[in-house]
């Protein structure tokens, strides 16, 4: 077990246990590379352990098996490659990568991993990556990826069916329906670019409701899939927009949490109104990422990931 | 009894021919095309034999109308000949353009010039007509528009394309394809190494241009050099003097460069001995290529596209440069490029991604207006290259014959399928011709001009010829189902294949939409031109032409 505070460095992306609510595990991806964190004891462990590496792994990606609970598959993207983890971080084998190696930014499991084994990584340089089978082999799938600078990618929730994912880049959106091996653009406007941040609503099928944050020109959503796009609340969100969160409820209302460089906002009613989440952030600190183990519905957790490497647990409100 | 003897018409004798006679030998001439073509039409076709050059083979079995037109290249009556060219012609322009369509082509033809020439005999104006039926060409077209859907998946697209090729295995695979490459993705037809169909994918683009020296490959097992993160310099220069290129190299290499691909015309031993000399591999990898195209008019786009894709600046010959004007801003970046002895290719070029979008969507607008087949051809293949990847398709068969006619279906399908993939699909099987006639009667009930009434009572008419067609080619009543097809309404058609009226969009019985607007256009405006015709002029020795020799 090693001390948080000696790994005062960023947390690209957290990656919390689908039984989070009992065993408080996550994986968190950081500039010092991945580690396993205990919520409950705030614990971190150094899950490349096993691999005893010179230097710090930078691990901008991590992914969870959607079954992890029974199958204990971890994803870690690094710069260079993918590695797979099949017992829970006790070791890891590299993916077998196209050359050169590329530097992995997102990692995204298909929502029934469990039967089509599809797993698919975005990239700095080398566009979008697709494995097949859980992770061994992995192929470039870039025809009409223009733009190979991929910072965020989403899956449809219903993926079996509709084969579509999304992937925000430098320069726009890209969409491809079926299951990544071709992409054609988005018409989301490329001055807007780049973008940090794509979600999906979870009623994705009947509503085709998207989520986009740029790193410079806000929110936005589109109720049309794609095809037009409404700037959300200008004055809460100026500019960098690094996660957005989406949960449905039963009445139809979305739920979506949304964080800047240094603020945390969250809507109950599909974006309509909005109410600012209560951190203590470290001075000169901001946020990095956020995850959303239960959702966003008022009461469950949410776990931010700040730019010194810790993380902080947030309960959210339905107001302030 | 014998019959009277037919004298043979003399061929050398040149000849004026007026009205009526033009009329009458012309309309047997087209006549005899569309009957040849007919049978051809819709998913049950019959098939049309024809005899080959050599009469020691067996016929062949045709069922694409314009092979079967391809192959009548010259009849025995003038006027009739002339009739049966221009059809021809419609036809194989048409398949062309479209790559489709060239039965249903022939069969509206057909319906539309012997329904006007009675109408002329009658006492008709041509004229006047012509006129009128180029006033309802786009009129139709916006009815064909207001059908058109668009269609998407690999089901999808391998269900159109056995409606087209009536070959499963071919449609299965062109489906995946084109779903993949899209409508612009380079897809590469060639002979297959066994019975099979097989298809591979081709990460990045790439051009039929190799090394310049064998001793530049790398990887004797692949047969090809690779070069990561490597920088290119684009030209088309021809390097003859080693002391030329020695800066470059030395600036490169000082930049940190480890890896350097060059395109050039020509590079005379001594550079290319020193490229070699100078070659570490994995801390300074060189290789070089021949600039493809590099002496045509095409090699200056082949450079304009690779300076996209990968943010370089050409050295271009005749703009007067030469290597003393390289600079380490004009190199282009990629992630991977690579070479063998016949091609090169770049994975993941490092450009700018707006300026290759930008690129992409100035090569789409010229490919929007361009009318010419082949640059059409050549901007599409451009383009292609410029998406990130293509396709290989190796068709097999039982012999040279079965492949040669495989890839000649793959051609023409994947043309269609791309025409398919940009501007969308409309109910098939005749039902979109059919559903354009409600609106062409009711122009011919507010018309009030003679002529223009005709002109709309004989679209209407012919606009029903190719369901009927379809339906008697597969053997039903084209009379009775018509009926039946009308009183279930808008949108249905007969399904041959299960011999029930049917919903054609649900039944996933589909028709390209440019297929249907090209046949429409071209066949329109076509038998308005050959009614105006008042006039043949024979020569004296008709000549072989040579675009008859062309498609024997």
């Amino acid at each position: 077990m090693q001390e948080m505070e000696e790994f005062q460095d960023y947390v690209y992306a957290i990656a919390p246990s689908p039984d989070f609510v009992q065993d408080g595990i996550c994986f968190v991806g950081r500039k010092s590379g991945l580690f396993r964190w205990d919520a409950r004891s705030q614990e971190w462990q150094n899950a490349y352990e096993s691999l005893q590496l010179p230097d710090a792994l930078v691990t901008p990606a991590v992914a969870l098996s959607p079954a992890f609970s029974d199958d204990h598959t971890i994803y870690a993207g690094t710069s260079g490659g993918v590695l797979r983890s099949e017992d829970g971080g006790k070791s890891w084998v590299l993916g077998n990568m196209p050359k050169p190696p590329p530097v992995i930014t997102v990692l995204l499991p298909s929502p029934n991993f469990a039967q089509d084994g599809l797993i698919f990584a975005g990239s700095m340089e080398d566009g979008v990556l697709r494995s097949p089978d859980r992770g061994t082999q992995w192929h470039r799938w870039n025809f009409g990826l223009v733009d190979l600078h991929v910072l965020t990618m989403a899956i449809s929730p219903d993926f079996a069916r509709d084969q579509t994912l999304w992937a925000g880049t430098d320069t726009g959106i890209f969409r491809s329906i079926n299951g990544g091996r071709s992409w054609r653009p988005l018409n989301f406007p490329s001055e807007l670019a780049p973008v940090l941040s794509l979600t999906v609503s979870p009623a994705y099928p009947t509503d085709e409701t998207l989520f986009v944050g740029t790193e410079a020109s806000g929110l936005y959503m589109s109720h049309d899939d794609g095809k037009s796009w409404q700037r959300v609340s200008p004055d809460l969100f100026p500019e960098t927009v690094n996660t957005i969160l989406v949960s449905s409820s039963s009445g139809g209302a979305l739920h979506i949490a949304v964080a800047t460089d240094d603020a945390l906002y969250v809507s109950h009613d599909t974006g309509n109104t909005w109410h600012e989440l209560e951190l203590h952030l470290p001075e000169d600190e901001g946020i990095s990422t956020v995850a959303a183990p239960s959702g966003v519905l008022p009461g469950a957790l949410l776990l931010v990931g700040i730019t010194n490497g810790q993380i902080l647990q947030c309960a959210i409100t339905s107001r302030t | 009894m014998r019959r009277a003897p037919i004298p043979k018409p003399d061929l050398r004798k040149p000849r004026v021919v007026f009205n009526p006679i033009a009329y009458r030998g012309f309309q047997r001439g087209v006549n005899l095309i569309a009957e040849a073509v007919r049978p051809t039409l819709g998913p049950l076709p019959r098939k049309v034999a024809v005899a080959r050059t050599a009469l020691s083979l067996p016929p062949e079995m045709l069922d694409n109308g314009a092979l079967i037109a391809r192959r009548v290249q010259e009849l025995p009556r003038r006027n009739e000949d002339m009739g049966a060219m221009f059809l021809r012609h419609v036809l194989w322009r048409l398949q062309d353009d479209v790559g489709d369509g060239t039965a249903t082509a022939a069969v509206l033809f057909q319906s539309l010039y012997n329904q006007s020439l009675r109408y002329i005999v009658a006492g008709g104006n041509p004229i006047a007509l012509r006129r009128a039926f180029e006033v309802a060409i786009p009129l139709i077209r916006s009815e064909l528009d207001a059908m058109t859907f668009q269609v998407q998946g690999a089901t999808q697209l391998a269900q159109l394309a056995e409606s087209i090729c009536h070959d499963h295995e071919l449609a299965t695979i062109l489906g995946e394809i084109h779903d993949i490459i899209g409508e612009y993705g380079q897809l590469d037809i060639r002979d297959g190494r066994r019975h099979e169909i097989e298809r591979e994918y081709v990460e990045g683009t790439y051009w039929n241009s190799g090394v310049l020296s064998p001793d530049m490959i790398t990887d004797h097992s692949t047969l090809r050099v690779d070069l990561q993160d490597a920088a290119i310099l684009i030209s088309d220069l021809a390097m003859k003097e080693p002391h030329e290129l020695i800066p470059v190299l030395e600036a490169v290499r000082r930049s940190g460069i480890r890896a350097l691909m060059i395109t050039v015309d020509e590079m005379s031993p001594s550079v290319r001995g020193l490229l070699l000399a100078n070659r570490r591999p994995g801390v300074f990898d060189l290789a070089a290529v021949r600039t493809p195209d590099s002496r045509r008019t095409e090699g200056r786009m082949v450079m304009e596209d690779m300076a996209a894709l990968t943010g370089g600046r050409p050295l271009i010959h005749d703009a007067g440069e030469t290597l003393n004007d390289f600079s380490l801003e004009r190199l282009g970046y990629a992630r991977l490029i690579w070479a063998d002895k016949t091609k090169f290719g770049i994975i993941g070029g490092k450009g700018d991604p707006r300026a290759l979008q930008a690129h992409v969507n100035n090569l789409k607008e010229a490919f929007a207006r361009a009318r010419d087949v082949d640059e059409r051809k050549r901007l599409r293949e451009r383009i292609g290259r410029l998406l990130g990847g293509s396709a290989v398709l190796w068709v097999g068969g039982l012999g040279p014959s079965h492949i040669e006619a495989r890839k000649s279906l793959a051609i023409y399908t994947s043309d269609t399928l791309r025409g398919i993939l940009r501007e969308g699909v409309v109910p098939g099987g005749g039902t979109a011709l059919l559903d354009c006639v409600p609106c062409l009667r009711a122009r011919f009930e507010e018309a009030s001009d003679a002529d223009e009434r005709a002109a709309y009572r004989i679209l209407a008419k012919a606009f029903e010829m190719p369901m009927r067609t379809i339906v008697a080619n597969a053997g039903y009543d084209a009379s009775e189902v018509l009926a039946e097809v009308k009183l279930a309404g808008r949108g249905h058609g007969f399904d041959v294949r299960s011999g029930r009226v049917v919903r054609m969009a649900e039944a996933g019985i589909l028709d390209s939409a440019a297929v249907q607007k090209a046949i429409v256009t071209d066949v329109i405006s076509a038998v308005g031109l050959a009614l105006t015709i008042e006039v043949l002029v024979q020569r004296k020795d008709p000549p072989v032409a040579h675009h008859k020799a062309a498609g024997s």
